[in-house]
């Protein structure tokens, strides 16, 4: 029987928690909690002798790190010495906390119990184990005060070497609401893991940390990358220096200025890549000032490592990508070649609308208006070759730009180049809002227009549809209007549709640009390089394992923790901001579409 | 331990039991209304009145379009006709001892000033409308227009299907879709105008100048019965034997068959009837 928990999946977590709970582990704190014991997996097997470890009374865990063995030289004093001054070091009180007998050796040590009777805490567990897998808390133990025999207890199996891996993420795995036990458990045991592995001339049984091969790896690839991040962050402090200094920051807190400069995608793409560096910058300046241990500050670590990855990761694409352009030439073509394509999607534009003007695939347009509207788009057109010509001078320049603008990241010089392309495109754009307001206006005159012909009203007050006694005149007028515009609906449909398809093609376009940005932006490349190269350091969950039970003996369990996936690491480690993608669903689509409400790129949030 | 009518005790009856006393409460067709045939014929003069009016407006349609009847002259027809008519009106609302007040004639007024004005800055708007759509289609939606009209017309009943506004916008968008099929900005105004006379004014009118005096209501029903069928005579003899035939139909026939169909009349009443609202005035004081 084995429940996981896993930390991306809410209620899974509170179901097993249920579950949790009738097997006794997690109930509420009060005089009949129970009692935990965790024990690392390594120390079952070890020789008699004391229990080293730390418990907090008032959380009723006792957490055994290791086992200290007596050896002839050792006084028990030292011992004890040598704990109190680790932890005055850190914020867990470490301790010897019980007995340790191991029955099943061979012969059987005896541990002098005597000489550490002044070391008495509160609690005393003795741990005994025979010939069963599990060890079993000794009936005949000692437990002062308000710790009774008929308290119940519970065994936990942990295995040290793996929670020791998995620093980085059994932290916000097991619930941020309430700190559970077992983070605090492993984080005393974390925070003091230095004392262990350096033993400190006693004799421990304890779990070495494996200096294994995949270990080694992660060091290798991660080092090269801390000296980068080290001399990003010494730039980049200048650059921030010089910021401060000069007026600069307050007009960045200008809200209008900001409003303005992040309207274009490639302002707020420019401004979310500065917040990165900012927060990469503060944490380099936080971390020299406080040795961060709490294990917040673990997990922040590892998303300050991924942003200043993803930000490294994005320049080096944008500057190759420049360097790809400047040497071929390729600006200077794009741009020669940009001009003669606008002029015929112009001149293609051009004919269509002449085409429209006709009688486009026998449609009964109304003809007046057909043609006024057709004349309206042609002098649109017109305007928009005047403005070509106005820009092909600076074509080359604008181009080049962008090519330059991927030395400050390829997500940039894509913000740009998408820029770009509404800029170009901004007659389409024109041409959509025209059509759409007017159909519209129009849907929206023929819908009230309705309720007036069959002598109802939108009652505004009760949110419904009332019937209502007009007058004559009221009436003929409505009537007249409706008329009028159900005749003409057609037509400004038609070009509501033409219009409408021009303008679905370039936002696909940006759609897709847009995509890409967020996924360059939002790429957490630490983790990932990570999890590929020790996956067993990232905790995916933790599972419980009820151990075979035997009678009159306390309830054991086993924890083990679950490695992550590839799929969670992208998921828990993206760099995105949760709420900044604008949820469009395919309804919600085609009914703007319908309606001829206005629809901007996915992605931006613009009114 | 007899069976009592109340649900909220087990009786140890089967929950579908009913005693001997169940049918005593019912009762067969209350509401029912013996029809005095002549009575009927009378009373149906108002649905021939309204086809009668419908028909000559459609008639008149077809003259202008032939250019039969000049715009002008219609225009002057439908003014000259309105300032008789209101005076017709007012005559007849002294006759039934209404006060005519001042006020009301300004409102009639102002209400002819919208009119005129929105029909004809919108005329040119109108008579272009329709221009790519085939005369057929037009036609066609007309009289369906024509006959849902008819169909909910205001006859002097209360039935859910009665709705004037309805039946008013009815009869505007048909006669705007005739009008569309004009060549002229003054052509479309003249027949609109009519319309607005036809189907605004003169139902008012009828309706005020048949409360005066029976004889009034026979004296107008006929004429006007006579007038559509003279007036389609000159356009369609096949038409106007078909109109003749429909008033004879509406107007003798199908009393004759009310009457004779009210002994097949079978309703029941009983304590199984949800429970019917009298008076909605009084239920609403009681909430």
């Amino acid at each position: 029987m084995s429940q996981s928990i896993s930390s991306t999946d809410i209620t899974s977590l509170h179901m097993t928690c249920d579950k949790v709970v009738k097997l006794g582990i997690f109930s509420p704190a009060g005089p009949t909690q129970n009692m935990k014991v965790f024990i690392p997996r390594c120390c079952l097997n070890a020789d008699s002798g004391w229990l080293v470890g730390w418990q907090d009374e008032d959380l009723k865990i006792v957490c055994i790190f290791s086992v200290l063995h007596p050896t002839s030289g050792l006084k028990i004093s030292d011992a004890r010495n040598l704990l109190q001054s680790e932890s005055e070091r850190g914020a867990y009180k470490l301790g010897i906390l019980g007995k340790w007998v191991n029955t099943t050796e061979n012969p059987v040590q005896e541990v002098p119990s005597n000489s550490v009777s002044n070391l008495l805490q509160d609690c005393w567990v003795e741990l005994i184990k025979d010939d069963t897998d599990i060890p079993h808390v000794d009936p005949q133990g000692n437990w002062n005060n308000h710790v009774t025999q008929n308290d119940p207890r519970i065994l936990i199996v942990y295995d040290q070497a793996h929670i020791l891996k998995s620093a980085f993420q059994v932290v916000d795995l097991i619930n941020t609401a309430n700190q559970s036990d077992f983070d605090v458990a492993f984080s005393a045991l974390r925070c003091h893991r230095c004392f262990f592995e350096e033993q400190s001339g006693l004799q421990l049984t304890h779990s070495k940390s494996a200096n294994n091969k995949r270990a080694s790896v992660t060091s290798r690839i991660l080092a090269p990358i801390w000296t980068l991040l080290c001399l990003i962050q010494l730039a980049a402090r200048t650059i921030v220096k010089i910021c401060r200094s000069s007026c600069l920051s307050r007009i960045y807190q200008n809200e209008v200025f900001c409003s303005v400069v992040q309207y274009p995608t490639v302002g707020s793409q420019v401004a979310l890549r500065l917040g990165h560096l900012s927060t990469v910058i503060r944490y380099g300046e936080t971390s020299v000032g406080t040795k961060g241990s709490n294990h917040n500050s673990q997990h922040y670590r590892g998303r300050v490592c991924d942003l200043a990855l993803s930000l490294v990761l994005d320049v080096l694409l944008g500057v190759a990508v420049f360097l790809f352009l400047s040497k071929g030439n390729y600006t200077k073509t794009l741009a020669t070649n940009l001009i003669p394509f606008a002029d015929y999607v112009a001149s293609e534009l051009q004919a269509l609308l002449h085409w429209l003007m006709g009688a486009p695939a026998g449609l009964k347009l109304n003809r007046p208006l057909d043609e006024f509207l057709g004349r309206f788009f042609l002098y649109h057109i017109q305007l928009w070759i005047g403005y070509l010509y106005i820009l092909r001078p600076y074509l080359e320049l604008i181009t080049w730009c962008i090519g330059l603008s991927g030395c400050l990241g390829m997500s940039v010089l894509l913000a740009l180049a998408s820029d770009t392309l509404s800029m170009l495109t901004f007659h389409i754009y024109c041409f959509y809002v025209y059509a759409a307001r007017l159909y519209r206006l129009q849907l929206y005159g023929l819908g009230s227009l309705w309720r007036l012909f069959t002598g109802k009203k939108w009652n505004p007050l009760r949110q419904r549809v009332d019937s209502c006694q007009y007058n004559v005149d009221q009436l003929f007028l409505g009537t007249l209007l409706f008329t009028i515009l159900l005749f003409l609906l057609p037509t400004t449909a038609l070009y509501y549709v033409v219009f409408t398809a021009f303008r679905m093609a370039v936002l696909i376009l940006q759609g897709v640009l847009t995509k890409v940005i967020t996924t360059i932006s939002s790429f957490p490349l630490f983790s990932v390089l990570l999890q590929l190269c020790n996956g067993e350091s990232m905790a995916g969950g933790i599972t419980f394992q009820v151990l075979p039970q035997v009678e009159d003996r306390p309830l054991c369990l086993s924890v083990q923790v679950v490695p992550v996936t590839m799929a969670t690491v992208l998921e828990r480690h993206s760099l995105q901001q949760t709420g900044q993608e604008e949820l469009t669903s395919w309804s919600m689509l085609g009914r703007k579409l319908l309606t001829g409400d206005l629809i901007y790129p996915w992605g931006g949030n613009k009114p | 331990m007899p069976w009592r009518k109340v649900l909220y005790e087990d009786q140890g009856y089967p929950d579908n039991y009913v005693d001997s006393s169940f049918l005593e409460q019912m009762q067969k067709n209350l509401n029912t209304r013996s029809y005095d045939y002549w009575n009927t014929v009378y009373e149906s003069g108002a649905v021939t009145d309204h086809i009668s009016a419908t028909c000559l407006f459609v008639v008149t349609f077809v003259y202008l379009e032939a250019g039969v009847l000049s715009p002008k002259l219609l225009i002057l027809l439908t003014v000259a006709s309105c300032f008789l008519g209101y005076i017709a009106y007012a005559a007849c609302a002294v006759h039934l001892g209404e006060t005519v007040q001042k006020s009301h004639l300004w409102i009639v007024i102002r209400s002819a000033v919208v009119f005129l004005l929105f029909t004809f800055s919108l005329s040119p708007i109108l008579y272009t409308l329709t221009e790519s759509v085939s005369t057929d289609t037009i036609y066609a939606m007309t009289v369906f227009m024509f006959l849902g009209n008819i169909l909910v017309f205001d006859y002097g009943t209360t039935a859910a299907i009665v709705s004037e506004s309805m039946s008013f916008n009815l009869a505007m968008f048909g006669s705007m879709c005739l009008a569309s099929r004009l060549t002229t900005v003054l052509h479309t105004f003249s027949i609109v105008s009519f319309a607005v006379e036809v189907f605004a004014l003169w139902p008012e009118l009828r309706r005020k100048v048949q409360a005066t005096h029976r004889g009034c209501k026979m004296g107008v029903s006929c004429g006007s019965v006579l007038a559509s069928v003279y007036a389609l005579w000159t356009v369609s003899t096949v038409a106007a034997v078909l109109l003749g035939s429909v008033h004879f139909v509406v107007t003798f026939l199908c009393p004759r068959w009310l009457i004779q169909l009210q002994p097949y009349k079978n309703n029941i009443q009983g304590p199984w009837d949800e429970v019917n609202i009298v008076d909605k005035m009084e239920v609403r004081k009681m909430l």
